[in-house]
């Protein structure tokens, strides 16, 4: 998706109070230095941004003299934003399966070919039970069988 | 990635370290699933769990991994949140408490300096350029190892093996793998930005599965159609063991580095 397209659904609400618009979160973030506009755009005032953009680096926040989690307001803009197709389909891997990868018992024939020993895989079963959502009956459909035991 | 893995497991062997793998880990919770909810702090509760029934502390290899896991063990020590994710963990038979230690490698290997220099039987007569795992030193009050802005460790740990450090001023610098996940170009860019200041070293020497996805696994699609650009990279066991003097093979490799400029 296009930042721009993105950063449609963005607020500003979420930039806290602290936040001097000082700019210096921008000028140390490798997006902006390439051209692209993530959170530290909307930090620094601007409208166009993508907090989607984010590699999570951290250096926003080391930078900030004013000490803003900057990292807290790309999660709270994320959740309430749109997600790329990749950051949607690994999360639905995790949430299925454990993993980000669609990994499964295939994953210990790799390791053995470079005579690594095999690795049980967590159960889907497992990470219904630690992922699931109060307000949710379900965490999804059933998982099909993949990545060990229930 | 296997070969990370064992050169990581045939390095810290020679350095006395014995390993346990953790079965049943999972991915580790951030910053996917921190982006969609707050269940994140359960998975990598789950996994600090893990490693707490066996009384160890956790290595970890990738950054992001090390910065959840800090950043989660931090947040745990809110006693409600703990509370809430033990109720999670208790019908698998598991509590966590926040005891255990998430150390990645480098610093690890920071720790056995001493033996490493002790133990370098073969010095590498190699110019090596380095990318930092950025996240293993920030947040500086989570990670509480290094220099947040600047680290030193990856270089001092280099140095050991006899190479030759080319500084390029953007090691520092995320690799912005992750940028793939919104903006593919995005992350071949920043790639060519870290290949491009290594051009004078015969090899780039990474701490982080997912800098080396990009750095290496990408590198075809940074430089399309130039393949004899293509300029290796290596992690940091597998160039530390090589000066240990471990085979090649032992450490995931096919064949040992070469310097580009013999004449």
């Amino acid at each position: 998706m296009p930042p721009a397209a993105a950063a449609a659904n963005m607020t500003k609400r979420n930039v806290p109070p602290n936040c001097t618009r000082c700019g210096l979160c921008r000028e140390v973030c490798l997006a902006e230095k390439l051209g692209q506009h993530t959170i530290t755009s909307l930090l620094s005032g601007g409208d166009e941004y993508s907090a989607w953009l984010c590699s999570c680096c951290q250096l926003c926040q080391e930078v900030c003299p004013e000490g803003v989690d900057v990292h807290r307001v790309i999660i709270e803009e994320r959740r309430e934003g749109t997600p790329t197709e990749p950051f949607r389909r690994s999360f639905d891997n995790i949430r299925r399966f454990g993993y980000a990868f669609a990994i499964g018992e295939e994953i210990n024939d790799l390791r053995a070919a470079h005579g690594l020993k095999p690795v049980q895989l967590v159960s889907p079963g497992r990470v219904r039970l630690l992922l699931h959502r109060a307000s949710e009956d379900g965490a999804g459909p059933e998982p099909t069988p993949q990545g060990g035991g229930g | 990635m296997p070969q990370y893995e064992l050169a990581t497991k045939r390095l810290l062997s020679a350095l006395d370290i014995t390993l346990q793998d953790l079965d049943e880990a999972a991915c580790c919770g951030a910053p996917i699933v921190e982006s969609f909810s707050d269940e994140w702090v359960a998975l990598a509760g789950y996994n600090l769990a893990l490693a707490e029934r066996l009384d160890l502390d956790m290595l970890t290899l990738c950054g992001s991994c090390t910065n959840t896991l800090r950043r989660a063990r931090r947040a745990l020590v809110d006693p409600g949140l703990r509370e809430s994710v033990n109720d999670r963990l208790g019908p698998l038979g598991l509590r966590v408490s926040g005891s255990v230690q998430v150390k990645h490698l480098m610093q690890v290997l920071w720790e056995r300096r001493d033996l490493l220099r002790e133990r370098v039987s073969t010095p590498l007569a190699l110019s090596v350029s380095l990318t930092y795992p950025c996240q293993v030193t920030r947040p500086a009050d989570v990670a509480s190892f290094d220099d947040p802005l600047r680290p030193q460790s990856m270089h001092n740990l280099v140095a050991l093996t006899g190479a030759t450090i080319v500084e390029t001023g953007v090691e520092w610098d995320c690799c912005g793998s992750s940028y793939a996940m919104t903006d593919e170009e995005l992350a071949l860019a920043a790639g060519r930005r870290k290949l491009e200041a290594s051009r004078d070293a015969d090899l780039l020497v990474d701490g982080c599965g997912n800098c080396h996805l990009l750095l290496e696994r990408m590198q075809r699609s940074i430089w399309p159609g130039q393949e004899r650009q293509r300029l290796p990279v290596l992690f940091l066991p597998q160039l530390l063991g090589l000066a240990l003097g471990l085979a090649p093979t032992e450490l995931g490799l096919n064949c040992p580095p070469r310097p580009r400029l013999q004449t």
